[in-house]
């Protein structure tokens, strides 16, 4: 019994050594302290440009121009204006577009050394380097023919496009140029022209007496280039990297940003910005209320409401939603007997409670969204109405389009040459929760109706692969995620797409439509291209291709005692506005 | 002697899980650099990206060191990137077409293609020798060099070696706190004389037994880390690691932070603890109905000596079966307690690349674990050896 109680006094020492050992948060600590749902993996935005890491790099490599977190609209950060595109009607490049800008004289890299046209040369040529492991920007920068540099102004430099088409000014501004002194000490990409490096067969032939730029390939994919040397333009510099648990980025002493306060992407109001990767919501949340964390982003609609009642009283968070370029829909393929009759999918459209997902499932925070099109891009359609939830019009539509359940299984079904035809379908799932309730909803909804839903889980990469690329299926949940750039809708929704491998999975399209989509694409003037827009919204409201859900919002906690800016643009917020100051009135983008 | 052959069998295991996991590695790669299969670019560009990866991955090499199959087969599938192509290629040799009469013919609808009339084909045996991908593969874990994280590019072992520590830490503790407490409680709960008590509290253990780690992990980080349900629960420190100082190793940085380990050791414990309790209790009963014991009442000794220095020594090796053993499985079992209290072990190195299917990086955590679990074995049989000298490896063994 002794040993007993000699074991217990020696357990309760034990326990008193781990007794809470933080340090209280002095209110003059001005570091705010973010969550990150996984570790970046790698800081350089041309090898890894994916959602975790963009949420690290957008402050170290800066763009020369990016969407204003206030209306989405294409801002200068490090150039002086936004370019004019103009026409080239002589030399090599006849026909072509011209894109002539100038870096600001301030701007400057984080060892102080000017950001030139040179250095925008060079990241242009290293994502046309094959060896790169830079596919994506690659394929973005593909138009891009040639810049050309002004020995008298090294500030200065011209894009040259081939073809002009209607996202060539985002997609020239808005890369984040490396420095090439760093990036390339030794010089090698100086020896390559652009043209040399777009050609295989150059490439080739080449590499058989200079292989320089394999080896520069292989370094710049390294993990030197990714974590151990990351130099930027950016207001915060990389200061210290624990794999897999935080990351700290130092605010740059002399920032050369200072002198422009009123852009919001060179304001550096936090002393350091403090990433802690967190993947449990759960523990995020509990080290929001301990004070180790200042702001989760990206939590649950249950974790976010259920945060938001308790502290109703409190008030020691800021509750931000800015809505997501991104929305949910019901795919569905207009190739099949069934669904080829849009009366079909109209009537499908009317069976799915919209109003009721965004309630049950986002507790309300969510937007509805009539098209492919975002409601916060300013081309979203003035007039037209999200399609209400209406049993009885889907039943009117089915029975006017000759569906009625002639065999009394409870389905619907149709002769269609001779061949009986059922309003069966299977709804692809992935793992996602919210995929399964909205097709719960949408099951129950629909068999009110005679339509019978059954739904089918998969892993969302074969959904995509084996189903969605083959056109071998009904229905699947899906969400479609794009940026703040003008939406170029050819990929999408034009019938030159609809075929396997290519991205129309849903086989929409008319000759209307089609024409629409190539002179919304070709259109320089913005008010026109609106009006294209605007078209083409109406012919998809009508044709109901797909069901189009709704768009999320971002679903954020803050402490009080930080003010700052949230954003549409992933990953929803900037940081670096995050500004120490008194509980006030917030008011939300 | 077997460890190496069972280490040799789990290096094939993993070679072919890895191969035949239902996700494209190629595609994977790409939706990295930021090209994605349905993703903005046109089919040709994707496709170009997809060859040019697929190739410097080596997947147009020979899975292996020889194949079997019909003789109209080429030496390898592998050869043929577009994965569409090779799968409509291998369906039309099922069928008895070689390669020749598939490619005058696929142009053609399947139902317009004429069958060959000879259409069974022998098997025939190829050697692909040392040019293969799992001899590649062989040759990484040889080395211990698994490859580089698909993820960020270091190297795999480098990433182990920084998340080792901590699991290894919480394992020791965890482990020297259940002994430290379920061994004296067991040997105490075999000397209590009433049935009616004892069953009690081995009720309540297996109660807490059965309590999901999980569960029970939540619950101490929302209520005993922070002062949200009173202060007077705030006991332990957050959860997660602090900032590292510059200039310390990785193990000093984890002694520095042992403060935050407690709750999660604690948590680990707990559960184990409840098990290895009634164990114990059950192991020193049995020793005590041995006829030695009878034997040393007769003389004279007294309970607790009988207890301590007899029954229980005698009753060592079950006990230290139940310790070591418990060693892998805390391994293991360390994924829900790492992510749960933000720990940067090898539970949660694992957690979060099956999450990426970065196969370098779960090839060699599988394999290490897999490692120590033998190695710990090996040292408990020699452990054996050492407090019962009656117990040798015989020549089979060995």
């Amino acid at each position: 019994m002794n040993r007993l109680i000699t074991s217990f006094f020696l357990f309760l020492f034990i326990v008193s050594l781990g007794c809470k050992t933080d340090k209280k948060v002095s209110a003059h600590d001005l570091p705010i302290k973010i969550r990150l749902k996984a570790d970046p993996q790698k800081i350089n935005p041309m090898v890894y440009p994916v959602s975790t890491a963009r949420e690290i790099y957008q402050y170290i490599f800066l763009s020369l121009a990016d969407f204003h977190p206030d209306d989405l609209s294409l801002t200068p950060i490090l150039i002086e204006a936004l370019p004019k595109g103009e026409r080239i009607t002589e030399g090599k490049y006849a026909g072509g577009t011209k894109f002539s800008m100038r870096f600001l004289d301030a701007a400057k890299w984080s060892d102080g050394t000017d950001i030139t046209a040179a250095d925008y040369l060079f990241t242009v040529k290293t994502a046309n380097n094959t060896s790169v492991n830079a596919a994506g920007w690659r394929t973005y920068l593909k138009e891009i023919s040639d810049v050309v540099l002004y020995p008298d102004d090294p500030k200065k430099f011209d894009v040259i496009l081939a073809n002009d088409y209607m996202v060539a000014l985002e997609t020239v501004t808005t890369i984040n140029p490396y420095p090439k002194h760093i990036y390339d000490p030794n010089g090698v990409m100086d020896s390559w022209t652009l043209e040399e490096l777009k050609d295989s067969d150059k490439v080739s032939e080449r590499l058989k007496v200079d292989s320089s730029i394999l080896a520069f390939a292989k370094e710049f994919n390294s993990a030197k280039f990714s974590r151990d040397v990351v130099v930027g333009s950016g207001p915060y510099v990389l200061d210290q990297w624990e794999a897999d648990q935080y990351l700290i980025l130092k605010r740059q002493e002399n920032f050369w940003g200072d002198a422009y306060p009123n852009n919001p992407f060179l304001q550096a109001f936090p002393s350091s910005l403090q990433f802690s990767v967190v993947p449990d919501e759960a523990t995020a949340l509990t080290l929001l209320k301990s004070g180790e964390l200042d702001l989760v982003p990206g939590m649950s609609s249950s974790s976010f409401d259920a945060l938001r009642k308790e502290d109703e009283s409190e008030g020691d968070y800021r509750f931000l939603t800015p809505q997501l370029i991104r929305y949910y829909y019901i795919g569905l393929n207009n190739r099949t007997a069934q669904l080829s009759d849009k009366n079909v999918r109209k009537a499908l459209a009317y069976l799915v409670d919209v109003e009721r997902i965004i309630e049950t499932l986002e507790l309300g925070i969510g937007t509805r969204t009539i098209g492919h099109f975002n409601p916060a891009k300013n081309y979203y359609h003035p007039t037209l109405k999200p399609v209400e939830h209406d049993v009885t019009k889907a039943k009117q539509l089915l029975d006017n389009s000759g569906w009625k359940d002639t065999n009394d299984n409870g389905i619907r079904d149709k002769m269609i040459e001779g061949v009986l035809y059922e309003l069966d379908f299977d709804i692809l799932v992935s793992a996602s929760k919210l995929g399964q309730r909205v097709s719960l909803i949408f099951q129950e909804s629909a068999k009110e109706a005679g339509i019978n839903i059954e739904l089918v889980q998969k892993e969302f990469r074969l959904i995509r692969s084996e189903n969605i690329a083959k056109r071998d299926y009904d229905m699947a949940t899906l969400v479609s995620t794009s940026d703040a750039a003008p939406v170029d809708p050819y990929d999408k929704w034009h019938t030159d797409n609809d075929v396997i491998g290519k991205r129309n999975e849903t086989g929409f399209g008319t000759t209307e439509s089609d024409e629409i989509i190539e002179n919304l694409r070709a259109e320089t003037n913005l008010d026109q291209r609106n009006i294209y827009y605007h078209k083409l919204q109406e012919i998809m409201y009508d044709e109901q291709p797909v069901i189009f859900l709704y768009c999320p919002k971002e679903k954020m906690a803050l402490r009080s005692s930080f003010n700052g800016k949230s954003s549409s643009n992933r990953p929803g917020y900037l940081a670096n506005t995050f500004e120490y100051a008194p509980v006030q009135e917030f008011s939300e983008n | 002697m077997l460890i190496i052959p069972t280490l040799g069998l789990l290096a094939i295991l993993l070679f072919f899980v890895n191969h035949q996991a239902g996700q494209d590695s190629v595609d994977r790669w790409l939706e990295m650099e930021g090209l994605d299969r349905l993703g903005d670019f046109d089919d040709d560009s994707y496709y170009k990206a997809y060859v040019q990866k697929y190739s410097e991955l080596g997947f147009d090499k020979p899975d292996f060191y020889f194949s079997v199959a019909p003789s109209n087969y080429p030496k390898t599938l592998n050869e043929i990137a577009n994965p569409e192509e090779r799968k409509e290629l291998k369906e039309s040799l099922c069928l008895g077409y070689t390669t020749e009469e598939f490619e005058k013919q696929r142009h053609l609808e399947v139902f317009e293609r004429h069958p060959p009339h000879n259409s069974w084909h022998a098997p025939s045996f190829r050697w692909h020798g040392v040019d293969n991908q799992f001899h590649q593969w062989i040759m990484t874990v040889v080395r211990f060099d698994f490859g580089d994280s698909v993820l960020d590019g270091r190297s795999s072992v480098k990433k182990l070696w920084e998340a080792l520590p901590w699991t290894l830490s919480l394992v020791i503790f965890s482990i020297i706190l259940t002994t430290l407490i379920a061994v004296p409680f067991g040997i105490w709960l075999s000397g209590i004389k009433s049935a009616q008590k004892r069953n009690l509290i081995k009720l309540c253990s297996f109660l807490v037994y059965s309590i999901p780690v999980f569960w029970l992990a939540t619950l101490a980080v929302m209520f005993m880390t922070n002062s949200t349900y009173g202060e007077f629960l705030h006991i332990f420190p957050s959860v997660g690691v602090r900032f590292r100082e510059s200039e310390m190793s990785t193990w000093a940085y984890v002694f520095s932070n042992i403060d935050r380990l407690l709750l999660p050791v604690i948590c680990m414990a707990i559960h184990y603890m409840a098990f290895a309790v009634v164990q114990v209790e059950s192991t020193i009963n049995r020793q005590l109905s041995e006829h030695y014991i009878q034997t040393l009442r007769m003389k004279g000794i007294n309970e607790r000596s009988i207890r301590w220095k007899y029954a229980f020594r005698n009753g060592l090796i079950p006990i230290l079966t139940m310790i070591i053993s418990g060693i892998p499985s805390a391994l293991g079992g360390s994924v829900i307690i790492e992510v749960i209290f933000n720990l940067p072990g090898i539970g949660r190195l694992l957690f979060s690349s099956i999450n990426a299917a970065d196969w370098n990086v779960i090839s060699l955590v599988v394999f290490m674990i897999a490692l120590i679990s033998i190695i710990v074995y090996f040292v408990g049989d020699l452990i054996y050896t050492w407090i019962n000298p009656k117990v040798r490896f015989s020549k089979t063994e060995i």
